[in-house]
């Protein structure tokens, strides 16, 4: 019951800073993304949110986008609440309003005895949301396919995704939807 | 004031400590092979299930409160096997072969005074009747083969009731399947009543997957008549939704969530459903994160 409570109120309190945060910041120095020209580069953090059950529901973006291509690594703050993580590493292609992408994520189970770790492909696309404070707060939807290819660790022996049937990998392919919130700062 | 504050801290903690009940379910090999590296391919195998079944945990007890035995009647040879599927039915064994198995273990670790459970009073066996006959998941049993299937059902419980009596231990007998005749001739087989009001406690339930049309089997819960008595479903967590929940708990059934792999997806959704019973393939990943 703490879980959910922190996992419910803690986007509030991140929004909230997020709205401080800028109304008293200088403007981003280019319009990331849509008038983003090629050579111009840009810095962002922010949220990365979501309510299905793949990930924790907050987790942090920091990135770094150059002319269309972004990176982005997402670090999970909620590790505390019950030893789980999961990290991000992702590249974007910054069309106009889509944003295809390949990424990694690596999760870590705990268990008893350490933790097991489950390496996944992430392929999926973003949604440019509208922008707002002059667009140093930029937002994205998305939707992702998780594949977990390999699993190890956890004093356990490893396991690579097979195909021969349904029973081997329905459970290691997943959807999830996401929700992103950034502030973006010119360089 | 200060003892106010005192009163205020007190109540935190105690409602921290209040919430922080720990959650342990009854564990189930699933299709009896639930040790890892996951090999589905040997699903429903005497080996495997051998090989579950002497899983245990550093205190000496098993690692499991149950198992899941899949009965497949073969409609070909009139054969009620031990077997997922018909992938390769020269290999598969006949079901009384597995609840031989099993009556064996939990004799001789009764007789020993050993636990014959993870943490339940009762060993828990699932015995899923598969609602086809043939390769194809269209072929249906005709009502013949359907009271065939029921009465090797019966059979199998009535053995492992038998022998739990014999060697005292407690089993407890839930008969699943996807496929509401089969429920309804089970219940309709003139050895269910007396297995059912017998001293081991003796239960149907529903199997529920992934929905149409994306796979036959699973059926929608108004096909499971509320005259058979049904308390139990088991489903995957990550095919339900919220509104299917309530569906289940309006119908009062006790909540079972079943997997394949472990992943997060599976795990967030035990933990916050918190279902009786979880039927996994990974045994000993699956009671490390319990205990973590």
């Amino acid at each position: 019951m703490l879980e959910k409570h922190t996992a419910r109120t803690a986007p509030a309190w991140f929004l909230v800073a997020l709205f401080v945060l800028c109304a008293w910041a200088p403007p981003a120095a280019a319009d990331p993304i849509e008038g983003a020209a090629p050579s111009e580069h840009t810095l962002q953090a922010g949220l990365n949110l979501r309510t299905d059950f793949g990930v924790h529901a907050v987790r942090i973006d920091l990135g770094w986008t150059s002319g269309r291509l972004a990176t982005l690594v997402v670090l999970d703050p909620m590790f505390w609440t019950d030893g789980q993580t999961s990290t991000d590493l992702v590249a974007f292609w910054m069309t106009d309003s889509f944003h295809p992408y390949v990424g990694w994520r690596l999760t870590t189970i705990p268990l008893l005895d350490g933790a097991q770790f489950q390496q996944n492909l992430l392929l999926g696309t973003g949604l440019a949301l509208p922008q707002f404070f002059d667009g140093r707060v930029t937002g994205q939807w998305g939707i992702e396919l998780a594949m977990m290819l390999v699993k190890h660790g956890g004093g356990l022996p490893a396991e690579t995704i097979s195909f021969a049937s349904g029973r081997h990998y329905i459970d290691l392919v997943n959807f999830g939807m996401y929700v992103r919130f950034d502030y973006n700062v010119g360089l | 004031m200060a003892n106010s504050r005192i009163v205020f801290a007190l109540s935190w903690l105690l409602l921290i400590a209040g919430c922080a009940d720990e959650y342990s379910p009854r564990v189930i090999c699933h299709n009896s092979n639930c040790v890892e590296p996951a090999s589905p391919d040997d699903d429903d195998t005497l080996e495997a299930l051998a090989a579950s079944l002497a899983l245990e945990g550093e205190d000496g007890r098993p690692l499991i409160d149950g198992v899941e035995i899949d009965t497949f009647w073969y409609g070909a040879t009139n054969r009620c096997l031990f077997a997922h599927d018909l992938a390769d039915p020269t290999r598969a064994d006949d079901a009384p072969a597995a609840v031989a198995l099993i009556n064996d273990f939990l004799s001789e670790r009764a007789g020993d005074g050993r636990h014959t459970t993870r943490q339940a009073e009762e060993f828990s066996v699932f015995i899923e009747l598969k609602g086809h006959v043939a390769l194809s998941k269209a072929d249906k049993h005709s009502p013949a083969q359907r009271q065939q299937h029921a009465a090797c059902a019966i059979g199998l419980g009535q053995s492992l009731a038998q022998s739990a009596t014999l060697a005292g231990y407690r089993v407890e007998l839930i008969y699943t399947s996807f496929d509401p005749l089969l429920l309804a001739a089970l219940h309709a087989d003139s050895g269910f009543g007396p297995l059912k009001s017998g001293p081991t406690r003796t239960r149907l339930g529903i199997l529920q997957g992934i929905r149409r049309p994306l796979d036959s089997q699973t059926e929608p819960l108004s096909a499971f008549p509320k005259e058979l008595d049904i308390d139990f479903i088991s489903v995957h967590p990550q095919w339900i939704r919220s509104a299917d929940r309530h569906a289940f708990a309006s119908r009062g059934f006790e909540l079972g969530y079943w997997m394949f792999s472990l992943v997060p997806e599976t795990l967030h959704a035990i933990e916050a459903h918190r279902p009786s019973y979880v039927t996994t393939s990974e045994a000993r990943a699956f009671v490390r994160w319990l205990s973590r």
